[in-house]
């Protein structure tokens, strides 16, 4: 009984520590200085995508900047998933949401909505031959969506769908309208249902092999979201809204954004090597996909790296807990504590423990720093094993031999222990920060743009996934190989005492 | 020197020293024989509390080491070990195995400790020695090397806990050599060994243990020639049979 509740007391003193982050103070006042927060999800051209400068750019951002010019507020935009939008309107780390968001029931029980700024209409996306003409004809087809939207809404067979009915209809859900027109390039699918612009866009840049189909069965209102009962900023939207309709901004922002859309053509050659080039040349020069890998490659690079050292940090102090438990032959604190915090982490998925402490812990803002603490607190749980047993991996005799010349416990542990713990560390130690490397490619989900965020947004821009994907792994096999490298050059020279 | 009073020590319920008495003086070389399992290394390992006593006093140059103010480790600092396994630290080379306790605790300097582990080395004659690393060297090589890192504390005792007992038996003899020199010079040394013939020649006292006590003490003579005990005379009797 009384151990049990000991060990709960360990596990409740990890999560504190882990949760000490919550008490950070969140510097976000909207009011008092002005600014105002605006989530959207830049996967939905043209009403928001990422901009060649890799900033989320867009008819949507255009909008609600021209409204804050009008009505003396500044803007600031974040990216999250689309899903999470309302959400952060709920806990305050937004105040607003602009993301070519149709007004439903649904979502009104949980935001309030500023008047329609744009009328949109559902269309469906085939390929060329397809026979499809309409709505209905979907009905037993596959069909791809992006998660969450109307299309999603009007495609799945349900009570309330009097359209789609028949049951056996399966609908794949894409976290990105261009994921689903890929799909439908490679035959995934039979067709897409997505919001006409968008629709029109991806129907043009690949003309060659798609066609729209317009059904009028659904058109909504797209509408910027507040949190419930904010009437104060409704009010300002409302306003500047019809104000930049008046003046004449708002039809320039159509103009430029939504019927200018302009259609990248791809050079289409015979000789299938020139195509090559010239594909590679569209994918990386063109739409300066280069830009954004190198600066994906620089996120990844230091969110690692900082993460790593955090993570080795952590594991050291950690395993240096643990251990006191193999030195006085019964359980501590420490290593109570240190051995709940490793069973913690080491029992839950990086990805939850990101989102948490981005989403949870961090409230939706200082998108690096959450990585960064994330991957650092999950790293060093493993580290912290890897080092305790480089430790343990030690003869017992090289402790007596130090004490028994009169070194204390700890002057033991850094003149001979650790010097020769790490030898056995440095293998184990370098796989865990390969795996990291390769483990951060998860931060696009918190709306970092690291490497493979990166490639992700190539695949959305020029519709092609081959090109810059393969280009995305190379660059990370050309790191682990680079650091597989260095570690085979510092375990050579640790080892050097091991030679007869 | 060392003066060893009702000694107790329990692993968990298991008593392996009962209740050990000695009297260890200046100077003087005591070999510890018995059969294996009655608490010889165990005695030995709780005179420098490498292993650490259950009761009793244990007094070294008028410190009790029991006693939790005075200072272990300053405390080891004169009382060496030598172990079955050597324990030399692999990560240093011959020389900072030697220099690496003195400087580190600032009982020399850097020269005064490289000057004097030259010396320790020479005197076992590993001089040449100086620079490799421990994996290098031979079994009895590297006890050398072990004593000669003991001795460059300074220490006013040295305890050996069966340090022979590692070697092949080719290599027994450049280490017993060593621990004889010592011995002549005037060491004070407590060894656990089976070695009878050095039990024999060099030991001023040979203590017997069996079963967690000292069973029996004397001469070596008294010891080899004129046992009283019927436990002494068996397991000399299954010693000379080997």
């Amino acid at each position: 009984m009384k151990k049990s509740t000991k060990r709960v007391l360990a596990m409740c003193l990890t999560c504190l520590v882990l949760l000490g982050g919550m008490f950070f103070p969140v510097t976000k006042s909207a009011q008092a200085t002005d600014v105002i927060t605006v989530g959207t999800y830049a996967e939905f051209p043209p009403f928001e995508y990422i901009g060649d400068d890799g900033e989320p750019d867009g008819f949507d951002i255009a909008v609600i900047e021209a409204i804050g010019e009008v009505e003396g507020f500044e803007v600031e935009i974040i990216n999250m998933e689309f899903k999470s939008l309302i959400a952060s309107l709920s806990t305050g780390s937004l105040d607003a949401v602009i993301a070519g968001m149709t007004v439903t029931d649904e979502r009104k029980q949980s935001v309030d909505f500023s008047d329609s700024y744009y009328t949109a209409t559902q269309y469906i996306v085939v390929a060329k031959d397809s026979d499809i003409t309409s709505l209905a004809d979907l009905n037993g087809k596959k069909i791809a969506v992006q998660e969450g939207t109307t299309g999603d809404l009007l495609c799945t067979p349900g009570e309330d769908n009097d359209v789609i009915t028949d049951e056996n209809t399966e609908v794949m859900r894409f976290k990105k309208g261009t994921d689903a027109v890929v799909s439908l390039n490679n035959g995934g699918v039979d067709a897409v249902v997505i919001d006409k612009n968008p629709a029109e866009n991806f129907v043009a840049n690949n003309s060659d092999k798609l066609k729209l189909i317009k059904d009028d069965t659904s058109t909504e209102e797209y509408a910027i979201a507040v949190a419930k009962g904010d009437t104060e900023l409704l009010d300002k939207i409302n306003s500047g809204l019809a104000k930049i309709k008046e003046d004449g901004t708002f039809d320039k922002l159509v103009a430029e954004y939504i019927e200018g859309a302009e259609d990248v053509e791809t050079e289409t050659s015979g000789n299938v090597i020139q195509q090559f080039i010239n594909n590679l040349k569209y994918v990386f020069i063109d739409t300066n996909g280069y830009q954004l890998m190198a600066k994906g490659l620089g996120v990844t690079i230091g969110i690692s790296f900082c993460a790593g050292i955090l993570g080795i940090a952590l594991g050291f102090v950690l395993a240096l807990m643990k251990l006191t438990e193999t030195r006085k032959k019964r359980k501590t604190v420490w290593s109570r504590i240190a051995g709940a915090y490793i069973d913690i982490i080491r029992g839950t998925p990086a990805m939850v423990q990101l989102l948490i402490m981005f989403m949870v812990i961090f409230r939706s803002q200082y998108a690096y720093i959450a990585a960064i603490l994330s991957f650092g607190i999950n790293s060093g749980a493993y580290v912290a094993e890897n080092i305790r047993a480089g430790i343990l991996a030690v003869d017992v005799g090289q402790m007596e031999g130090g004490r028994s010349l009169g070194f204390t416990y700890g002057e033991t542990m850094r003149y001979i222990i650790l010097p020769q713990a790490i030898k056995n560390v440095i293998p184990a130690l370098g796989n865990e920060m390969i795996t990291l490397v390769k483990e951060t490619s998860i931060v696009g989900y918190v709306a970092i743009v690291d490497l493979t965020k990166a490639g992700d947004f190539i695949v959305s821009r020029t519709y092609q996934a081959f090109l810059p994907l393969i280009a995305v792994a190379i660059v990370y096999y050309i790191i682990v190989k680079i650091m597989t490298r260095i570690l085979a050059a510092i375990e050579r020279r640790l080892r050097q005492s091991d030679n007869r | 020197m060392i003066i060893v009073k009702d000694l107790k020590k329990y692993f968990g319920e298991l008593e392996v020293l009962k209740k050990i008495d000695c009297h260890i003086k200046p100077g003087e070389c005591v070999v510890v024989i018995g059969p294996s399992g009655s608490g010889k290394s165990t005695f030995l390992r709780c005179l420098n509390r490498l292993e650490e006593p259950t009761s009793g006093s244990i007094l070294f140059d008028g410190q009790d080491i029991m006693d939790r103010s005075n200072d272990i480790n300053k405390i080891r600092q004169k009382l060496s070990m030598v172990f079955q396994h050597f324990n030399l630290f692999n990560h240093l080379t011959v020389m900072q195995n030697l220099t690496l306790a003195p400087v580190k605790q600032k009982l020399m300097s850097e020269e005064e400790a490289k000057k004097k582990a030259t010396e320790l080395l020479v005197r076992v004659g590993l001089a040449e020695k100086a620079d490799v690393y421990p994996a290098q060297l031979s079994g009895g090589q590297k006890q050398r090397v072990a004593i000669a890192r003991s001795l460059a504390m300074n220490p006013k005792a040295i305890l050996f806990d069966e340090p022979t007992s590692a070697l092949d038996p080719e290599m027994v003899g450049e280490v017993l050599d060593v621990m004889k020199t010592l011995a002549k010079e005037g060491m004070t040394m407590v060894v656990v060994t089976h070695e009878m013939g050095f039990a024999r020649d060099v030991a001023d006292r040979v203590l017997f243990m069996s079963d967690g006590y000292i069973t029996e003490e004397g001469t070596p003579e008294q010891i080899f020639n004129n046992p009283q005990q019927e436990r002494t005379k068996a397991f000399l009797r299954a010693v000379s049979n080997k």
